[in-house]
């Protein structure tokens, strides 16, 4: 290859001129010795070492250093090779360059192609313009210098949206008629090989300017999704390529929102077909969850379909039921509705009274609430007139007083079957006619119906009516209201009157009657014209990305017509507060090949080879020599003892920068090692730290003053309290563990095996909620949220309060209190005593007496905190039972051994 | 030409002598460890002889005179017993520390000086000595012997911040049938210190000579060219490849040291090296040792 050399800053090489005065610098610098005091210098007196000290560079470093100088400025000069042309011509250039979504997989090679076409100028003579096609200005095309022409193609990013050939063409026009173009041009159009609709007209306005090449790259084929349908079990996705020569083979992807894979689909477009339709199957489940579908492994913004909330789950608003639900939550309605319907759709509870302007749900579910107040019934009868689906539930109110929110009148009463006074047998489910959403549906399997209110038989009843009971009484029946639908289940929700909340048709049913909300539209203008502004919050990037949008888009309208996507509206979600909708790259866009050219324009290939740029290489050459120079240096000194020396040295930095990393972590390990041999130099009590630095100091205060009672009054003589962060800390050098435990915990996996590690290895945890037990009587079950938050992740085995002969009670004082701050609130121990490989020893102890607040002692040896004197001497007995509990720790079962001192006092006596 | 950076000990004997007062704690609290570590070992002059203090008995054997027999103790029971005495003569025992320029040097911060480590041992030997019963001084600073442990501290005293010449080793200085403990590098040459010692030796005192040295002046571990400057002196050596003459020096010291060593062993006394490098009780014992054995 035989390139021209030329230099982008070719003023700079006017430095070489200052090269003499490098040379004269450089002989004035001999090196420095090193200074050292030493006292016994007289026996260095006559000493003579055999190399003679230099007192001037030699001439061979000095060459180096100017080859260095040298070398800098011919790399500051800019030297560029280009490859070689192969027309020459004199002609200005312009280059247009397709930078739309089809170029963006192949982006790289369009820029070298660029930069090779744009090098190949003879810059003395000819004059350079470039033109992108998605960057309409109203600015007339001009020329710029290479260097410009050069960093704005190596800056340019692809967008995500489709070039404007139409108004490129007019842009140009301007330009010639302005006078910045000239007429005759050497015009190369790196195309995408699309046609958008302008393409023609851009084509005949070029070839009128000048010389036209299109150069398109044949490899690269611009694979996209044109549209995605959903379909009875999943989703149906239309892809389009350009190139039908060969076979395509892919994939296709279905991804959440924050882009992780949900399903994937491989297909295949076989040789001489455009198109393809693959459907993809999803569960309900995960078809709700989806936000884009895309072709996998292809760069491209149009190989990405976002997705909106039209196709997230429904919401829904439950209205009623609750007041029953608080004391037996598993016979409440909504419990039953919730197991149903959580898969699939939002629940939310519903306070229709709360805030009349607040936007209800698209769908409501109403439960047996008894009478509506007036307000809300208001509401509600609006809100199906608008278009909301109501799901009704009957029960022993609405049987008892009915209002007009119902697809049918109703007896009143309602209608027992099967009672020990009835005469009729409980009534079973019968299969759903064709006309019902719900044919098809399986029925066979039995379920009773005991109860149900029944409908007034009046004429045309039985086309309201989606599914009936064996005698023919409707079950289930529907009406529309205005644009909403009413939907009434004629049994409750819980299963109090039939088996159905129990079956699983019941789910199949609800599933079959979600699809049937429409959006409900907002009320005011106001409201509408709000709604309809929305705002780009994520946007997608011309290699089909989702970033963060970049600020320069404009709020779209969505009252307002269409607007095509460009750099103002750009692909991606847009959103305001009440919805989102995606905006996709091939939304309003018609592709067509590739117009025929008229006669003497030239098609070809994109080229290949990029110009070189030698200024990096310069630069390397130059740190070689660097270094040389340095190692020259201190050769020069006597700092490098032997060559032989020398190579080993090298070696060794070599193999020091590779190992780096891998010694890295073994020194850090044994620092942990050495940190866990100081740990448990003593017997340390530890405590887990909160976020809570109150709580935190507390503990620590505790934890000292337990430590100074066990020092005083017995032979354990623990070091200073040691805080244990549960995420970082290594639990296996603590034995005695107090955790206070005030709120909720999310542990992480790899603290929830330390965890369960630790307590399987005999450590001891003691569980402190602080609050005498408040918490737990406040929550439903019994159970403190913070502790079943704990326990629903680690190993818990059966828990009981304290029993009077546990070893608690007498490892080192004997009590049958247990008090800490507060005194009365249950202490539970674990309840198995012999199964555990800790024979019988429980390694947790759970409470909320506030324990580290009865301990705590101040830096005067003071109690820190009141305790509540609900039993004589309190602090004692507390200070006594942390005692016991530490002894416990230590000492396990040891204690239990006493109850057959007697029977051996008695052995010896006899 | 850069000035080497000296320490201003060499320039202000009393900004010296406050320097070294600093220390006077850390070091004499160092001298005491090493020597309760021997006094745990050792007894020193507890054994039998002349003296007034009873010691102990034992039977009499066939040389004792008659006269030796105590005839109290022996009538108690069937052999003859002799009652002896503790051995209670004092020796006085000089303790000189080199307090030259070059001894204020050391080659790492990880490393005591030359000075500091011979203030420490020479205390260490103090108290030792005291403890012992015998008399010590400080040959140049209190020429007055000092006995029992209420000396203790106004030895060591001297001992760690005395900055007395070479001058005081001048015979009339030292007493007759005293014990002399010389520590110094004895860097100034073996010429200079055969005429100081022939002095001393000629007076009669029975001398123990003990040469420390820093690990770096034996080694001599210094590359590349290097300015050595003297630390008293303005004298300079300029190596332009400093290891090109290790072998060399570390021949010439060994010589040196060996001319001492000579020298000592010509008088009849004894000659310890201790390098700062090296921990001090192991000299300190053969020194401690050493005097017991003279003495």
């Amino acid at each position: 290859m035989s390139g021209s050399l030329f230099f982008l800053q070719p003023l700079l090489l006017a430095g070489l001129v200052l090269l003499p005065l490098f040379w004269l610098l450089l002989s004035a610098l001999p090196p420095e010795p090193v200074l050292r005091l030493f006292p016994p210098i007289r026996i260095l007196r006559d000493l003579q070492d055999e190399t003679a000290i230099p007192q001037k560079i030699p001439l061979w470093l000095r060459l180096l250093r100017m080859l260095m100088i040298v070398l800098v400025i011919l790399a500051l000069a800019g030297p560029i090779i280009a490859p070689p042309s192969e027309q020459e011509t004199d002609r200005p250039i312009l280059l247009v360059i397709d930078d739309g979504w089809a170029n963006a997989a192949n982006w790289p090679h369009v820029q070298q192609s660029a930069l090779a076409l744009a090098s190949n100028v003879d810059l003395e003579k000819q004059a350079i313009a470039m033109v992108f096609s998605t960057r309409i200005t109203r600015e007339p095309v001009t020329f710029a210098p290479f260097a410009e022409i050069e960093t704005q193609i190596n800056n340019h990013q692809p967008q995500p949206f489709a070039p404007k050939h139409l108004a490129l063409s007019q842009r140009l026009q301007s330009s010639l008629d302005q006078g910045a173009l000239p007429q005759d041009l050497r015009i190369y159009w790196l195309s995408d090989g699309l046609d958008y609709g302008g393409a023609s007209a851009l084509t005949t306005q070029l070839a009128q300017m000048g010389e036209l090449h299109v150069l398109t790259d044949l490899t690269h084929d611009p694979i996209r999704i044109t549209g995605v349908e959903p379909s009875a079990d999943g989703v149906q996705v239309r892809i389009q390529r350009q190139n039908q020569d060969g076979p395509f083979a892919g994939a296709i992807l279905a991804e959440d929102q924050a882009g992780q894979v949900l399903a994937r689909q491989a297909f295949s477009i076989p040789a001489g077909e455009k198109t393809s339709e693959i459907s993809l199957s999803l569960p309900l489940e995960l078809r709700n969850r989806m936000g884009a579908v895309r072709i996998e492994n292809v760069r491209s913004a149009a190989a990405v379909h976002l997705l909106d909330s039209s196709w997230a789950r429904p919401r829904i608003g439950v209205v009623g039921g609750r007041s029953r639900g608080a004391d037996q939550p598993l016979l409440s309605e909504q419990f039953y509705l919730e197991k149903a319907l959580a898969p699939f759709a939002e629940m939310a509870v519903l306070d229709l009274s709360a805030d009349p302007t607040s936007t209800l749900p698209p769908i409501i579910v109403l439960l047996d609430t008894g009478q509506l107040s007036g307000q809300a019934h208001t509401r509600l009868s609006e809100y199906v007139q608008n278009g909301g689906l109501l799901i009704r539930f009957a029960g022993p109110r609405l049987a008892e007083r009915q209002d007009d929110l119902i697809p049918v009148p109703l007896r009143s009463g309602g209608r027992l079957l099967g009672s020990s006074l009835g005469w009729d047998q409980p009534q079973q489910l019968a299969s759903f006619g064709d006309t019902s959403p719900f044919f098809g549906l399986d029925a066979s399997r039995p379920i009773n119906v005991t109860r149900q209110v029944l409908a007034d038989s009046t004429p045309g009843l039985a086309s309201y009516v989606w599914a009936r009971l064996a005698d023919g009484t409707p079950l289930v029946t529907s009406a529309v209201r205005g644009r909403g639908r009413i939907v009434l289940f004629h049994v409750t929700a819980s299963p109090d009157w039939s088996e159905l909340p129990l079956s699983g048709v019941f789910v199949d049913m609800l599933k079959r009657i979600l699809p049937m909300a429409v959006r409900p539209t907002t009320t005011t203008t106001g409201e509408r014209e709000l709604a309809s502004r929305v705002d780009l919050t994520t946007a997608l990037s011309a290699t089909g990305k989702l970033v963060a949008p970049d600020g320069s888009h404009q709020i779209l309208d969505l009252a307002k017509e269409a607007r095509p996507v460009d750099s103002a509206f750009p692909a991606g979600l847009w959103s305001n507060p009440k919805r989102s909708i995606s905006r996709n790259v091939l939304e309003h866009l018609s592709i067509n090949d590739f117009p025929d050219v008229p006669a003497g324009v030239q098609v070809g290939e994109l080229a290949r080879t990029p110009p070189v740029r030698l200024s990096g290489f310069l630069i390397g050459i130059t740190f070689i020599l660097l270094v040389l120079d340095s190692l020259a240096i201190l050769w020069l000194a006597g700092k490098l003892p032997s060559i032989h020396r020398l190579g080993r040295g090298a070696m060794s930095a070599v193999l020091l920068v590779f190992s780096a990393s891998f010694i890295m972590s073994p020194s850090m390990a044994q620092a942990n090692e050495l940190a866990a041999l100081q740990l448990i130099e003593r017997t340390r009590l530890a405590y887990v730290t909160t976020e809570n630095r109150r709580v935190d100091e507390m503990s620590h205060a505790g934890l000292l003053g337990l430590s100074r009672e066990l020092y005083l009054r017995t032979t354990v003589e623990p070091g200073a309290p040691l805080p244990v962060h549960l995420e970082t800390d290594n639990l296996s050098v603590v034995s005695f563990l107090y955790w206070p435990i005030l709120n909720e915990v999310s542990l992480s996996d790899h603290v929830v095996i330390k965890l369960n590690a630790y307590l399987k290895n005999g450590g001891m945890l003691i569980l402190d909620t602080q609050d005498a037990g408040l918490a737990a009587a406040a929550a439903a079950g019994g159970v403190d949220p913070a502790l079943a938050s704990l326990f629903a992740k680690i190993d818990i085995p059966g828990l009981r309060q304290i029993p009077n002969d546990h070893v608690l009670t007498r490892a080192y004082y004997l009590t049958q209190v247990f008090p800490g701050r507060y005194a009365n609130a249950p202490v539970w121990v674990e309840a198995d005593r012999k199964g555990s490989s800790l024979d019988g020893v429980s390694s947790l102890v759970i409470g909320s007496h506030d324990w580290s607040a009865a301990w705590a002692i101040n830096a005067d040896g003071k109690p820190k905190a009141a305790v509540s004197d609900e039993i004589p001497q309190q602090r004692e007995m507390a200070r006594r039972f942390g005692i016991n509990l530490v002894m416990y720790g230590l000492t396990g079962n040891y204690k239990a051994d006493q109850v057959h001192i007697p029977a051996l006092l008695e052995r010896l006596n006899r | 030409m850069i000035r080497p950076r000296r320490t201003s000990n060499s320039q202000d004997p009393q900004l010296a002598a406050e320097q070294l007062s600093a220390r006077y704690p850390a070091l004499l609290s160092e001298a005491k460890r090493i020597s309760a570590n021997v006094l745990h070992g050792a007894h020193g002059r507890r054994k039998r002889g002349s003296g007034e203090t009873f010691w102990e008995f034992r039977q009499a054997r066939a040389e004792d005179p008659a006269s030796a027999i105590d005839w109290r103790r022996s009538a108690r029971s069937d052999t003859l017993f002799v009652r002896e005495t503790e051995w209670e003569a004092a020796n006085t025992v000089l303790l000189w520390r080199d307090a030259s320029a070059g001894m204020n040097w050391r080659s790492s911060n990880t490393l005591p000086s030359k000075q500091d480590r011979a203030a420490v041992l020479l205390t260490a030997l103090s108290i030792a000595l005291l403890k012992g019963g015998e008399r010590c001084a400080v040959p140049g600073v209190s020429e007055q012997p000092g006995t029992g442990i209420g000396a203790q501290n106004r030895i060591a005293r001297d001992i760690i911040t005395g900055t007395s010449g070479a001058h005081s080793l001048r015979p009339s200085g030292t007493r007759q049938y005293a014990h002399l403990v010389i520590a110094s590098d004895f860097l100034e040459g073996v010429d200079v210190w055969q005429q100081r010692l022939e002095a001393i030796q000629n007076a009669g005192i029975s001398v123990i000579l003990l040469h420390i040295a820093d690990p770096a002046e034996e080694q001599f571990p210094y590359t590349g060219h290097t300015l050595f400057a003297d630390v008293s002196g303005p004298e300079r050596i300029d190596l332009g490849r400093a290891q090109s003459v290790q072998a060399q020096y570390k021949k010439r010291f060994h010589q040196a040291r060996q001319d001492i060593q000579i020298l000592a062993r010509r008088f009849g006394w004894l000659f310890f090296s201790h390098r700062t490098d090296q921990h001090p009780t192991k000299v300190f014992l053969a020194l401690y040792q050493g005097l017991g054995g003279t003495g």
